[in-house]
């Protein structure tokens, strides 16, 4: 198994890697595989250089960063609350991330600075998690699961109230652009919005990869966690903090893009199985592939319109997915 | 009830607080739009403008190759003689003189790689927070932009005039003014001392779109001799309203786009197809105007 | 590892009775200690306090001394192996990854297992008769070769004590004779073996010492046959109980009678 995951862990590297030169090869401009090479060798003409090393490589980066980040947490909170059907999303973050957006955007702050926005969405998702968490910690002392997901499911609909709320009251404009920033994408993103995802997902991703074998003890039950010698309490508060912020950071600068924290995980487990060691850093990989060339399918497929890159996700995951299924019952 | 997680809020604070910073782009200082008489270039050709948003544009010389994402725009600098120096032009841009020209995509949100490849020396884009990326990505790759809002008439007025400083024809542009200016005071000649009808005007939808107080549709009613029912709209451009609020109104006409539906439970009410073109803020208003006053004051247009 | 509780009371959030009250017993080092009573009288609740699994109300529930909410879980963990009553995974886990669960108190976040951790494995593995299955998936497992998996994996921590709540439930007679004789050899050894369990007759026969706890108290505590007689059985179980000597093994017998 270890060999395995090994060999898998080095095709999604590859995969990876693949998936950020077809980024930066391909997009709503046709440019030769030559131009392309001139500029990542230094040179090329001003205007490939802007389209090359602005717009489509830091556009594959915040794929990789966003897509393994949601990957693995999904990949955490499918352990943590021992339920094959949790995604990053399900303890309300992205209710409160786009209520935060949302807001913003009507508010018309937006125009004051480039990340009045990304905060304000960040800000949400805090909220959001505060709030969950706060609920579910006042009923009783610990994180109880149970608890936990119906705290979600109900902030989730109250922020879902409240988008409502401030759509019905809103310029026609402000409605496109909220939608569209809900649907998800990955453009319009600077250098420095992926140093701010990096500082947040990348040291989180490392903390989260070293909690595997914790997580493989939650994964059959806290009772049974705490006598195999796991700090229960201490574990859940770190690994949903930790993922919840990954989570949180991913919406905050790509909006809501689903399915990926969903399935990517389920997918790399039905391959490989559920050992924590080979399952996140697998899922991190493969939801950062995945992500990469949603966002380029969504770039060219209808150039120079842009399909929204959660469409993207669903229609390709999907089958992928129930074939996936499909082989594994088959076995 | 404590938290228990102190630590990731503290770090989540930080950086967000440490890793923004300062963004580039001042915000309007409350100048008017235009030329910036202070900061006159060396050269005769360069020249500083105030654009609609506020922003100094400096242009190194007369730009001749130009994107405009916004149609009132471009339809502006066409009638300013200056439509051969477009590239481009967006998915909304359905004049036959612009059929050939490649598209970036929509006004807002273009795509940015098709924006940047047409080498534009100047663009046109629409001021507003539906598309913060665009003037950041422009910022970047080095490429003017003059920011436009053509909000009401005059602002309309002064994109024209803006526009015109950026091509050297200020005099084509003030002729441009004029002549509206000569076509809107002739609609409100003609309709003077009529009886001003309450009249909606909706963009269609449901619940309707209805034009709000601080357009210049709603000026162009009170041009063509009507009274906008919806003057109290707290969103002042565009909005949304319930089928009921029109009705307790006691509206005398509804105005509706051609090609525009609406409720089925506003159907029995006095309505009036506009033809489809009044609702661009461009040099046409006062065509628009005139349009509006033959079909509320049918009388006084033999 | 001894454990010991001392007026120890128990109270779930929801309770409006005590699951556990004032409940002082001892455990000896080495010992074979089975815990009886009917349902609902606090076994399983016994079980989890000594471990620290759930908040003590009063008094002290400790382990070779130490109050239980001292000791760190990892340390505890490589110490005493337990085996709750019930457990399901949500995920698909094969029995081996399963029982090499049993080695991460010695291993940490990051070390891999070394030559020592999977001979531990094996041995579990055989003395519950589960090498067999090391490739199966748990989830296409019947319902006692998961129980037995799960006795492996407390065997794999190498533990000097364990506790198990119910562990023979769903075995059949060979296999629970094999974990009971494989439980008596443990605490030969030195191992002290907490065992909870439903099985009167078997618990006279193998234990060497027995609790019997009704609602939440202590009624009898002490060696086999000062504890296994039919008039404190009797006021437990509200059953007419007859205890004679089973002629084949030497140990105490209960035989239920009809109620008339």
């Amino acid at each position: 198994m270890a060999v395995r995951g090994l060999v898998a862990g080095i095709i999604l590297a590859l995969a990876t890697l693949a998936a950020i030169l077809l980024s930066v090869r391909y997009g709503a401009v046709h440019l030769a595989a030559h131009e392309v090479l001139s500029v990542l060798l230094g040179g090329g003409t001003d205007t490939h250089r802007f389209i090359v090393l602005e717009l489509r490589l830091p556009r594959a980066l915040l794929g990789v960063l966003v897509g393994g980040g949601l990957a693995l947490s999904g990949a955490v909170f499918q352990a943590l609350l021992r339920n094959p059907l949790a995604e990053p999303y399900i303890l309300g973050i992205s209710g409160g991330a786009a209520a935060g957006a949302v807001l913003s955007l009507a508010l018309g702050l937006t125009t004051a600075a480039s990340w009045l926005l990304p905060g304000a969405a960040f800000a949400g998702a805090l909220v959001a998690i505060a709030l969950v968490f706060g609920v579910a910690i006042s009923a009783d002392r610990r994180l109880d699961v149970r608890v936990l997901l119906l705290s979600g499911v109900v902030v989730g609909a109250f922020f879902s109230a409240c988008i409502a709320l401030i759509l019905s009251l809103a310029e026609a404009q402000t409605v496109r652009s909220a939608i569209l920033w809900m649907m998800g994408s990955l453009g319009g993103v600077s250098w420095k919005g992926i140093a701010i995802v990096a500082t947040y997902t990348l040291p989180a991703c490392v903390l989260l990869l070293g909690m595997a074998r914790a997580l493989n003890l939650m994964s059959i039950g806290e009772e049974t966690a705490s006598y195999l010698g796991t700090e229960v309490e201490g574990v859940k508060r770190l690994a949903y903090g930790v993922a919840s912020l990954v989570a949180a950071a991913g919406v905050a600068f790509a909006g809501v893009i689903g399915f990926v924290g969903l399935v990517v995980p389920h997918g790399v487990r039905l391959l490989l199985g559920s050992d924590h060691r080979i399952l996140l850093p697998l899922s991190f990989l493969a939801g950062a592939a995945f992500l990469t060339l949603a966002d380029l399918l969504s770039r060219v497929v209808l150039a120079p319109a842009e399909i929204p890159i959660g469409v993207i996700t669903a229609f390709v995951g999907v089958p992928f997915f129930l074939i996936l299924l499909r082989r594994s019952l088959q076995a | 009830m404590t938290l228990g997680r102190p630590l990731p809020f503290l770090l989540t604070t930080l950086l967000v607080v440490a890793g923004t910073g300062c963004d580039a782009g001042s915000v309007g200082d409350g100048q008017a739009p235009g030329l910036d008489d202070d900061h006159h270039g060396a050269s005769s050709d360069s020249l500083i403008l105030m654009d609609q948003a506020g922003q100094r544009v400096a242009l190194d010389r007369r730009p001749t190759r130009i994107v405009s994402l916004v149609p009132a725009a471009t339809e502006a600098l066409v009638g300013l003689g200056a439509g051969n120096t477009l590239v481009g032009r967006t998915d909304y841009d359905d004049g036959p003189e612009l059929a050939d020209l490649p598209s970036v995509g929509g006004g807002l949100n273009p795509s940015l790689e098709r924006l940047v490849s047409l080498g534009p020396e100047l663009v046109i884009r629409f001021e507003g927070e539906q598309d913060r990326v665009t003037p950041r990505a422009l910022d970047r790759a080095g490429i003017p932009h003059l920011g436009v809002r053509p909000d009401r008439i005059q602002d309309i007025q002064e994109m024209i005039t803006l526009l015109g400083q950026a091509l050297g024809r200020e005099e084509k542009a003030r002729g441009l003014i004029q002549t509206m200016n000569s076509d809107l005071d002739e609609v409100r000649a003609r309709v003077a001392g009529a009886d001003p009808p309450r009249v909606v005007f909706l963009l269609g939808g449901d619940p309707p779109w209805v034009v709000g107080p601080e357009t210049f549709l709603h000026e162009l009613l009170e041009v063509a001799g009507a009274r906008n029912a919806m003057d109290d709209l707290a969103a002042p451009l565009y909005a949304p309203v319930s089928v009921e609020e029109i009705a307790q109104r006691e509206v005398d006409r509804v105005l509706v786009l051609e090609g525009a539906t609406i409720p089925s439970a506003l159907q029995q009410l006095p309505i009036q197809r506009v033809r489809n073109g009044v609702q661009s803020p461009g040099i046409r208003v006062g065509d628009s105007a005139r349009h509006l006053s033959e079909l509320l004051h049918p009388q006084r247009w033999p | 590892m001894t454990f010991t509780a001392n007026a120890l009371s128990v109270r779930y959030r929801a309770g409006v009775r005590r699951a556990l009250s004032e409940v002082t017993m001892s455990v000896p080092r080495g010992s074979l200690y089975a815990v009886l009573g009917p349902n609902g009288s606090g076994k399983s609740t016994l079980m989890k306090a000594l471990l620290g699994t759930v908040q003590i109300e009063e008094g002290v529930a400790a382990v070779e001394g130490r109050a239980v909410d001292e000791w760190p879980r990892r340390e505890l963990a490589r110490h005493v192996g337990a085996v709750s009553q019930a457990e399901s995974t949500a995920f698909p886990l094969s029995v081996r990854q399963l029982v090499e669960m049993g080695r991460y108190p010695y291993l940490g976040p990051l070390r891999p297992m070394g030559p020592e951790d999977r001979a531990a494995v094996e041995s579990a593995l055989e003395r519950c008769d589960v090498s067999g299955l090391a490739h199966r998936q748990v989830g296409t497992l019947s319902g006692g070769e998961f129980q037995r998996v799960r006795i492996a994996r407390a065997l794999a921590q190498e533990p000097s004590a364990l506790i198990l709540d119910e562990p023979t439930a769903s075995l059949d007679i060979r296999h629970e004779m094999g974990i009971l004789r494989l439980l008596k050899r443990s605490a030969r050894e030195g191992v002290t073996v907490v065992l909870i369990t439903h099985h009167l007759n078997l618990a006279a026969r193998f234990a060497d010492l027995l609790l019997l706890l009704d609602e939440g108290r202590v009624v009898a505590e002490g060696p086999v046959d000062q504890v296994f007689r039919s008039e404190i059985l009797e006021s437990v179980y509200r059953w007419p109980l007859s205890v004679t000597l089973d002629p084949i093994t030497g140990s105490p017998l209960l035989i239920p009678l009809d109620q008339d």
